[in-house]
């Protein structure tokens, strides 16, 4: 296990790191910061990402047609009225409106709707003291379980980037969302939310994109700069429980959507539109889904402390208890033979190691107990410019590179003054022959910069490339230059399955990889 | 079988109560007219919404769990169906009710003088509704239950072995299984093809192995070269399709085979479509098969036995055609001589007199072909090629981990023209389907193919192409342009290597 201490300490305030070379983080002062990283990103096609609420900011409007008329309820008849709030805001709307004492309703009626309604809140009460999550209110889950770390106040909601090629698709606060592409100066408006609230982006293997919204379209992605209906396929399914997580699987054909307030997750088949509801009681929900690159198991957190692993041929699940708190953020290994995962609660990575062999009948093949392969509790600096500084703590995110060797730690948010919480940590690792995290220090960005999302690109033949979206809707891309150790020794087999690397694979000519 | 059940389960209930023999018999045809109009509900239900289809699911759960999860909506789906039809009940009940109890009571010789059937009493008679309503919902449950049961039994995934011990068991292993005649075994290899596929390295591995003497890839050959008669198949048939409809030839194949082509009594429309199709095809010899592969000719009997189970058989031989408030049996596709000359004369004057009935405008509306039913029944046994598409694509992308001796790239050319020339047929298939209407019948076309089930299977077809193609791609990644293919198809194929949209 290793600590934080062990790392080397952050760059000072207003010393960015530019970049990583062989395991070496390189500094500068803020104002030499931009060309050094423009130098580094040299031959690299990248797409460049503004925020500008121009373009659709007119298109998105969150007022509906209702909110221009003013409620009538003065002749309506108490059945017309009592049908309509129980259309618009359920049994429970109409039971509210029926309880209103008012003189066109009968005694009777309205005491008999104001016991009913007493129940049913005494009901969700008991509930909200088991399962806390299910009190709140829909834009506040979203921010609490979403993946970004200011979902309230970032500018970017999302970020995705296609699998294969150097393009990007970025959900705005202003419910609008581009795709960027590495060859095109601008951007492509593809999609203008009316309903607000929820984004979650990603893209398919096979260039399907999508996007949640209140209810779930995936589209593939064309040329069109005018979203039209032909070109997207919506899926809908009747619940009335908010989607916060969407994953396709690493193959491209199935595409898993779930809620906290839902036990049940819904694997669909996009091109058929069908769904299949696959899901066991306990828990509360399901609040994270992660895929594991070889499609063999998916991983699926609860809202309370425990989560689940399916395999994906009987789609049965093994379960995990006893953590401290929710389960947070999580990534597979490229060779997905690793979860690393930590909690909402505790500042420490776990992994979890499965057996490759064991895949197959009706067992995931985990190990039985997780191991604390990393301490993030915070650690107080005492000399130079540092002094006082505290860094560590809480989770918010984690980002393994595609090669297995880079993993990027994003703390949660601290109000606390002497906190730095706006740095992320960089860990070496190495997956043979047992895990090992190795500190290699912390990433500083510009200052008043606020990192929200962190994410790699999934191919970059010179090691790896971390992208850091910041509040204010700036997207700063990150080298990591470094060799990677398979590569290194000739006739090797890459330690993953090459479906997401294949770019590795250039200087062998086509013949099968021997085992 | 039905009614015979119910009235015993009444028995039970009732006869304690019942004393009087008048009674008893009104008690009777009351609790069993229900029955009655439950059973002529649910048998035309089965048709119209499609129950008789089967699906094959795509993700594969326990049975446990699927059937733990099915119980309670299916039972309130019970209760909310058996609510709606006690509304219609009491209508029928009220206004009819008094005729088979006075035809019975005069057979029998009964002689009673309870209340009224028409009577306020009955019509508020809380007992009557509430026996109603549950026996109604434990029927719809009962049936609907039974018939889900069966479907997760013959949906489930059967394990085909790879060697046999012996050598009369040789026919049963999976890559021999793979070209029999049998629909149902048929559509159970091609199921257990793409499980292993995706998730048995072990039995993956028999796949790739050579032959012990020799040291030849037989298994390799015979899968591959039988997935890809399936897509070639598939494709001809669209194309052919497709350039009978261009060159307007079928008009005029109408008119040539309309004096000699088969027509069962409700399947008069899709005879004739297949029929034309047919006669193409015996006349230029030079063309590629075409034939359905779920239903080679010479196995006429054993398909037709299974045509007689409707659950199993609808999927691939026949689909739901609601405008004739029926089921359409699928004719085989004849490959060799045509027609049989003992039918014709019949025929003929069966012909003519449907061409007189034609003149009404109604009858003709029921005897004219859907817009869309001869894309429909291409794509009747879309699931095969759903399959095969997805093993070829699942084995090519693990070949390259597992393939020891190299067998699957040898077809690698062939596997990915196969793939990009049918989606190319179906991309084009579905653009003229979609050119060719005019409003009124375009509208017919999409409220039929949203709903239908054979739409969704195209579309999962076309989506399995598309993702075997880029799965491809992302696993070869460069090296597929050292492949020599088809200037058409290697321009395709690059276009794909770029991500171009």
């Amino acid at each position: 296990m290793c600590s934080l201490q062990e790392s080397l300490p952050p760059p000072a305030l207003g010393i960015v790191t530019v970049a990583e070379q062989n395991g070496d983080l390189i500094t500068r002062p803020e104002d030499e910061a931009t060309t050094l990283i423009g130098n580094s990103l040299q031959g690299i096609n990248l797409p460049i990402i503004e925020a500008s609420t121009d373009t659709l900011a007119s298109l998105a409007i969150d007022e509906s047609a209702q909110s221009a008329f003013l409620p009538n309820k003065g002749d309506i008849p108490l059945w017309k009225r009592a049908w309509y709030s129980c259309n618009e805001n359920g049994v429970s709307g109409m039971l509210e409106e029926m309880a209103e004492e008012r003189s066109d309703v009968p005694w009777l009626v309205s005491s008999m709707a104001y016991g009913c309604l007493t129940a049913v809140r005494a009901a969700s009460t008991l509930q909200g003291s088991i399962y806390p999550h299910m009190t709140l209110s829909r834009p506040e889950l979203i921010s609490e379980y979403s993946v970004v770390r200011d979902w309230d106040d970032s500018e970017i909601r999302a970020f995705a980037w296609h699998p294969h090629t150097n393009k990007c698709a970025v959900a705005w606060q202003n419910d609008s969302i581009k795709r960027h592409c590495a060859h095109l100066k601008a951007s492509i408006p593809t999609w203008c939310l009316l309903f607000g609230l929820e984004t979650i982006l990603c893209w398919n293997l096979s260039c399907w994109l999508s996007v949640l919204c209140p209810g779930l379209a995936s589209r593939p992605a064309s040329q069109s700069t005018r979203p039209s209906a032909g070109s997207a396929q919506v899926l809908s399914h009747h619940t009335n429980c908010p989607i916060t997580t969407l994953a396709w699987d690493p193959r491209g054909r199935l595409l898993t959507s779930a809620s906290p307030w839902d036990t049940v997750m819904m694997v669909w088949n996009v091109p058929r539109e069908t769904s299949y509801a696959v899901g066991r009681g306990g828990g509360g929900g399901v609040s994270l889904l992660r895929w594991s690159p070889d499609k063999s198991r998916l991983l699926a957190a609860t809202p309370s402390a425990v989560f689940r692993v399916w395999e994906t041929h009987s789609w049965t699940c093994e379960k995990w208890t006893q953590l401290s708190g929710r389960l947070q953020a999580a990534c597979w290994s490229p060779d997905s033979q690793i979860l690393l995962f930590c909690s909402a609660k505790e500042p420490a990575i776990y992994s979890l190691n499965f057996n490759a062999t064991k895949v197959g009948g009706a067992t995931t093949g985990g190990a039985q107990a997780a191991v604390k392969c990393a301490d993030l509790s915070e650690v107080i600096y005492e000399d130079g410019d540092l002094e006082g500084v505290r860094i560590g703590g809480l989770i918010q995110d984690m980002a393994w590179d595609p090669t297995g060797e880079r993993l990027a730690v994003l703390f949660q948010k601290t109000l606390e003054e002497d906190h730095a919480d706006d740095v992320i940590a960089l860990f070496n690792t190495r997956l043979q022959p047992v895990l090992e995290l190795i500190p290699c220090g912390f990433i500083r960005c510009e200052p008043e910069e606020e990192p929200q999302l962190i994410s790699f690109l999934p191919k970059f033949d010179k090691g790896a490339l971390l992208t850091i979206c910041f509040k204010s809707g700036k997207v700063k891309f990150l080298p990591l230059i470094f060799t990677s150790v398979w590569s290194l020794s000739e006739n090797r087999r890459p330690p993953f399955q090459a479906l997401n690397g294949s770019s590795h694979h250039r200087n062998l000519e086509l013949f099968s990889v021997n085992d | 079988m039905n009614v015979r059940s119910f009235v015993q389960l009444q028995d039970g209930l009732t006869q304690a109560s019942m004393l009087d023999t008048g009674i008893y018999v009104d008690r009777l045809m009351l609790y069993n007219k229900p029955y009655t109009k439950q059973g002529i509900v649910h048998s035309i239900s089965h048709f119209l919404y499609g129950n008789n289809v089967l699906h094959f699911p795509v993700l594969k759960q326990l049975k446990f769990f699927l059937v733990k999860s099915h119980i309670f909506p299916s039972f309130f789906e019970a209760l909310r169906s058996s609510f709606k039809h006690v509304v219609y009940f009491y209508l029928l009940y009220i206004v009819l009710g008094c005729v088979p109890r006075d035809w019975l009571e005069a057979n029998l010789k009964l002689d009673y003088s309870i209340s009224q059937l028409e009577s306020v009493y009955n019509l508020f008679d809380l007992t009557f509704f509430w026996y109603m309503l549950i026996s109604g919902a434990f029927l719809h449950h009962l049936w609907h239950f039974a018939l889900f049961l069966m479907k997760i039994f013959i949906t489930e995934v059967y394990e085909f072995p790879m060697e046999a011990a012996l050598i009369e068991r040789d026919e049963a292993c999976l890559d021999k299984i793979l070209s029999t005649s049998s629909p149902y075994v048929k559509y159970q290899a091609f199921q257990d093809l793409q499980d292993l596929s995706e998730h048995s390295k072990r039995r993956r591995g028999w796949i790739y192995s050579l032959s012990q003497p020799g040291g030849h890839p037989h298994r390799w050959n015979r899968v591959c070269s039988q997935c890809l008669e399936l897509l070639d198949s598939l494709t001809n048939r669209l194309l052919a399709h497709h350039n009978q409809l261009t060159n307007g030839k079928l008009q005029q194949k109408y008119s040539a085979t309309e004096q000699i082509s088969t027509l069962s009594s409700n399947g008069s429309t899709i005879g004739k479509t297949l029929t034309a199709s047919s006669q193409l095809t015996a006349q230029s010899p030079g063309s590629p098969v075409l034939y359905s592969p779920s239903r080679p000719q010479g196995n006429f009997e054993v398909t037709e036995n299974y045509g007689n189970d409707s659950v199993f058989s609808s999927s691939y031989v026949s689909g739901q055609y609601p405008n004739y408030g029926g089921q359409l049996r699928r004719r085989p596709i004849h490959t060799g001589e045509f027609p049989n000359p003992e039918e014709t004369p019949r025929m003929i004057g069966r012909r003519g007199a449907l061409d007189r009935l034609k003149q009404f405008r109604l009858v003709k509306y029921l005897l004219e072909p859907l817009p869309d039913s001869a894309s429909r029944d291409l794509f009747q046994d879309c699931q095969l090629h759903i399959w095969a598409v997805e093993a070829l694509s699942a084995l090519v992308i693990s070949s390259l981990q597992e393939d020891t001796y190299g067998v699957v790239q040898q077809t690698l050319p062939a596997i990915l023209m196969s793939m990009m020339s049918l989606s190319n047929a179906i991309e084009k298939h579905l653009k003229f389907l979609s050119m060719s209407k005019d409003g009124r019948q375009r509208s017919d076309l999409l409220a039929l193919s949203s709903s239908g089930s054979v739409a969704r299977l195209r579309g999962g077809l076309q989506g399995s192409l598309k993702t075997a193609l880029h799965g491809t791609i992302a696993t070869f990644g460069h090296h597929l342009s050292n492949i020599t293919l088809p200037p058409d198809y290697s321009k395709q194929l690059s276009h794909l290597m770029e991500y171009k949209e």
